[in-house]
Formats: structure tokens, sequence, C-alpha cells
């Protein structure tokens, strides 16, 4: 990897890049509070158990728009004029396939200019698709709440840092996406910024893992050098998590572990919470 | 043995719109749109081993009871089944269960698919409130249920099951459990839900499950069931007290849910449940069915609960 896009990974994946990580437990918290996780009784079974089943749902639900998202953006960069109808089709082709066979777009290209456009508009469509499908599948209003709230930070702050966003009509996604889920945003901005399709699904799965041990730690179910300890410990169960969800096409996501995911969705209904979700 | 086999069937119900006029009263009645029609089947279609029961006169209400059967007991390995039910304008239909969906293993045959698939038209209510789905040990079961509405269509949707045959020791035991569950409205999917329960190398569905025995999930949505949908969130997403235990024996979680499309409009209420037995879930079935009673016309539950 060259050092340019090593700094652009590493810069999105830093806890301090903006994109409200802090505020979201991922379902830990209530999970913590309905089975009384704490550090003195510590059970450290319990507490790997909910990471273990959150990694695995994230997994199989995530991933694939993350790959999905990824593979629109970088086969619209990847776009050369002599290449422009191949790429138009094949991209119609995916909307047309998401959107479970609506008729999408024009066909006809004039120009290399248009044709381009073409490609733009039919890129940010597919994403829009995405996004909708997204939407659809998560019910989970809690979850819903973070994972838009964190995409639409990650949108904002990666367009007013990387000027070459922009340089591609990156803007464009900020209006039209109806509700800007983490997972597509996480994939089309990766894609965007030329990471490849395995560090972009890795450093996802990565800001799962780094969220959740914060949570833990700032729950105090956790101390801070055994959270650094688990987390490493993690990377081989989220290397097969990738291993096995990143073929998924964006039809077969869904859940794995439905217990983490309905104790999340009763995350309102806790008397004291510190977190948003 | 019993042999795998496919089974198919479709039904369609239609209000009955030229009724003798006997008097003014009845012309007035149908045409105040917060009453459903009596409904008649004008198409009916099925092949062994499935098949539909329709009773007539089973309850006072205007509301058909449908009642999808599979003959033999039960769903064994490599039997597919595909039904449609197209409920028509101003009907009300139940469609349910007289026990239990079961599901045999697959050891030596390839997995038990079923897909369904519901239309439901304007001012119509379709209650799908069936029986929970039980996965016998060794059980492969793929179900994919497709439910079209439009902004005046109105659906209560109960989709539950059992960890398996409690007076065995079954407990989430079976080979894989995958249920796909999609709202379209207006055409397009507004509601997917898709659950894949099979063991994982780091974590079985058994333990993934923890000391839950039972696990559903409910959709409410339209302007006529919106007293349903308001009565489950104004219940289930009511803020714990200061000290207040969480339940370990029963989780239900609700979220309010709203699609837009094309300007229009349809909401309602999305819930989940988990329990550790079926009575610990029973009330919450009973949230969802007893303020349906007097649309149905009876209890589906009655004397199972």
């Amino acid at each position: 990897m060259d050092q340019k896009k090593l700094f652009a990974l590493l810069q999105l994946t830093d806890s301090a890049f903006p994109i409200g990580g802090f505020s979201h437990s991922l379902g830990l918290e209530a999970y913590a509070q309905q089975y009384a996780v704490s550090r003195k009784k510590m059970d450290p079974e319990v507490l790997l158990h909910a990471l273990i089943c959150i990694i695995e749902n994230s997994g199989s639900l995530s991933l694939p728009f993350v790959r999905a998202a990824h593979n629109v953006v970088t086969v619209r960069n990847s776009t050369k004029c002599d290449q422009h109808q191949n790429v138009l089709g094949e991209l119609q082709a995916q909307v047309k396939h998401e959107s479970n066979g609506q008729s999408t777009g024009s066909s006809e290209i004039g120009n290399e200019t248009k044709a381009r456009d073409d490609v733009l508009s039919v890129s940010i469509q597919s994403l829009v698709q995405l996004d909708k499908l997204y939407e659809a599948c998560s019910s989970n209003h809690i979850a819903r709440r973070s994972s838009t709230r964190q995409g639409r930070s990650l949108l904002e702050a990666s367009l007013h840092t990387f000027p070459s966003l922009e340089r591609q009509g990156m803007t464009g996604i900020s209006t039209e996406l109806p509700h800007c889920h983490h997972a597509v945003l996480h994939g089309a901005i990766m894609g965007g910024l030329g990471l490849g399709l395995e560090d972009t699904i890795s450093s996802f799965v990565f800001g799962i893992v780094r969220t959740l041990v914060a949570t833990a730690v700032r729950l105090d179910v956790l101390g801070a050098m055994e959270g650094q300890k688990l987390q490493w410990k993690l990377q081989e169960i989220c290397a097969d998590v990738i291993e096995r969800n990143k073929a998924k096409t964006v039809e077969q996501a869904g859940i794995k572990f439905p217990v983490v995911d309905i104790l999340q969705n009763t995350h309102d209904t806790l008397f004291a919470k510190l977190f948003y979700s | 043995m019993k042999q795998p086999s496919f089974g198919s069937g479709h039904i369609s119900i239609e209000a009955v719109k030229d009724k003798p006029r006997s008097g003014a009263s009845q012309t007035s009645a149908s045409t105040d749109d917060d009453v459903f029609l009596t409904a008649e089947v004008v198409s009916l279609s099925h092949t062994y081993p499935f098949r539909f029961m329709i009773p007539e006169n089973c309850t006072n209400s205007p509301c058909r009871w449908i009642y999808p059967v599979a003959f033999g007991g039960g769903l064994v390995g490599g039997d597919s089944i595909e039904a449609s039910v197209i409920v028509g304008e101003r009907c009300a239909c139940i469609v349910t269960s007289q026990e239990s969906t079961k599901v045999y293993h697959c050891h030596h045959s390839g997995a038990t698919s079923q897909r369904l698939q519901y239309t439901i038209g304007d001012q119509a209510l379709l209650c799908i409130l069936s029986d929970p789905v039980v996965c016998f040990k060794g059980a492969n079961f793929q179900q994919t249920q497709i439910i079209e509405m439009n902004s005046k269509s109105n659906l209560v949707f109960l989709d539950w099951m059992l960890s398996g045959r409690t007076a065995l020791q079954e407990s989430w035991s079976f080979q894989r459990y995958l249920n796909q569950v999609e709202v379209k409205f207006l055409g397009e999917v507004v509601l997917r839900e898709l659950t894949d329960l099979e063991d994982l190398p780091y974590k079985s569905v058994a333990n993934g499950m923890m000391n839950f025995q039972v696990c559903g999930v409910c959709i409410v949505l339209g302007e006529k069931v919106q007293f349903l949908s308001e009565s489950l969130h104004s219940k289930y997403s009511r803020k714990k007290d200061i000290g207040e235990k969480s339940n370990q024996d029963v989780v239900v979680s609700v979220s309010e849910v709203s699609y837009s499309i094309k300007g229009q409009t349809i909401s309602g209420c999305y819930l989940r449940f988990l329990g550790s037995t079926t009575v610990q879930v029973s009330h919450v079935i009973r949230d969802i069915t007893a303020p349906l009673i007097p649309l149905l016309g009876a209890d589906p539950f009655e004397n199972k609960l």
C-alpha cells in the first residue's frame, strides 16, 4: 500500500475522526444492563459472548453493503473513455438488480462528457438503492439511528477532509442519499479514496471492534489494558467473520444472533444510559 | 417414511358486491368505509399435500378464516411449499393454523422450503396469526414470506418460533433456520428481515439464544390497525422505573415504523419478543390478538396459550 493511501486509511479509522462513534454502544449497554455485567463480579465469558454476537451480526448484515458500495465507486472511478459504455452497462445492470427490476436512467450516449455524467448519476443511483435497502433491513430504530448518524457524519467529515472526493463529484451523495447508512458510506468513501476492498472491509470491522471495546471500558465492565488485549484477541474471530461474509450479496444480508439485536432494540426503555444507542 | 413432495396453493377472496338490495340500510352500510364487507372465495387451487381449508360461517364477523394445511403432520426434508393469498378490496381475512408448523430433520435430503406470498388490496385487512414454527433436531428450513400492500392496506403479521421439542430436551438443535420476511409498499421493499440461524465456528445457535426458547416478530401496518400499533407501542416502549430489574424471562422490543413512497405514507409498529417459555410470552401474543377479536370474530389462540 502506498503511503498516501495508508495515511488516509489510518486517519479514517482513527477514533479522532469525528463520526461520533463514541456515542454508540452497538447494543452493548442494553445487554450489560440486562445481564448486570460489571467489572467487580466480572464474568469475562458473558461479555465476550455479546461481543462475538454483535460482531457476527454486523458482519452478516453490513459487510455485503460495504462491499457493494465500494464496488459501485471503484467501478465508476476506474472508468476510462473507451470503457464508458461497458461500465455504464455494468452499473445499470447493478442498479436494475438492486431495485428489483425497476428500470432506471437513460441508455443513449451522445458524447464523452455525457457518458461521464451518466456514469456518475447511475453510480449515485446505485448508492441510493443500496441506502434504501439498508434502511429496509434496519427496522430496529436504535440500530438505524446509530447507522444513519455515523454515516452522515462520516460523509461530512470526509468531504471536508479529502479534496479528492469532491473532485470525483461525491458531494452529490449528500443531497441524493435519503438515509446515509454507515455501511454504504464507508464502502463508498474508502472506494473513492482508492483503498482496496480488503482494507475497506477490514477497517469497517475494525471500527466495530474498536467501538465495542471502547464502550466496554467506558461502561466499566473492562479495564483499559484488558480491553486492548481483548481487542487483539478478537481479530482472529474478525478474520473469520470477514471470510464468511465478504462474498455475500446484499440480498443475503441478515441477522445471525437475534438476542443481542432485540436487546439493543430496547435501548430507549433503559432508565439510565450513557450511550445514544 | 414420508417422501419429499412439492405442494402449492393459491386463494383469492373478494367482497360480495352484488348482494340483493333488500333495503336502504344495506346500501348505506356498504358505502361506510369503516366496515369490512362479506367476502367470498373467487379463486382457489391447491396441489397435494398442501391445501387451504376455508370454513364457512365460522364466526359472525365478515372476516374469512383461512387455514393453510400440509397433510402428513409436518414438513419433511426436501418438501417444498408455495402458496399465495390475495385479499381483495374491503375484505378482512385471517390466515391461521390449528397447530404449530413442524419441520422434521433433513439428514438424508435437501432443505425444506416454503414460499408464501400475500397481496392486500385497498381498505382490506390481512391478519397472519399462526401457531409457532418448530424446527426439530436436524431440520433445515428455508422460508420466504412476501407481503405486498398499498397505502390503504392493513396488516397484522405474527411470525414466531420455538426452539424444538422441549419434551425431548431439544433446544435450537436444527441445522439451519433461514427466514426472510419482505414487506413491499407500492412495489418498493420497505421492510426486510432476514434471520439466518445456524451454528457458526465461534458460537452455536443454542449458545447465542441464551436462556430463550421462543423468539418472534410482529409487524402491524395500516390505518385500520393503528389502534393496535398504538397500544403495543405505548405498552412496550415504556421507560423502566428507577431500580427496576430487567426481566430475564421475557424481552419485548418495539419500534415505530413509517414509510413514504410517492407521497403516500403507511405507518405502524415492529415488535419483537423473546421468552424462556411459551407461557412467558402468552401475554405478548394476547396483547396482539385480543384487540383484534371484534374484527376477527373469534380468538385464533383460544385454549392454546
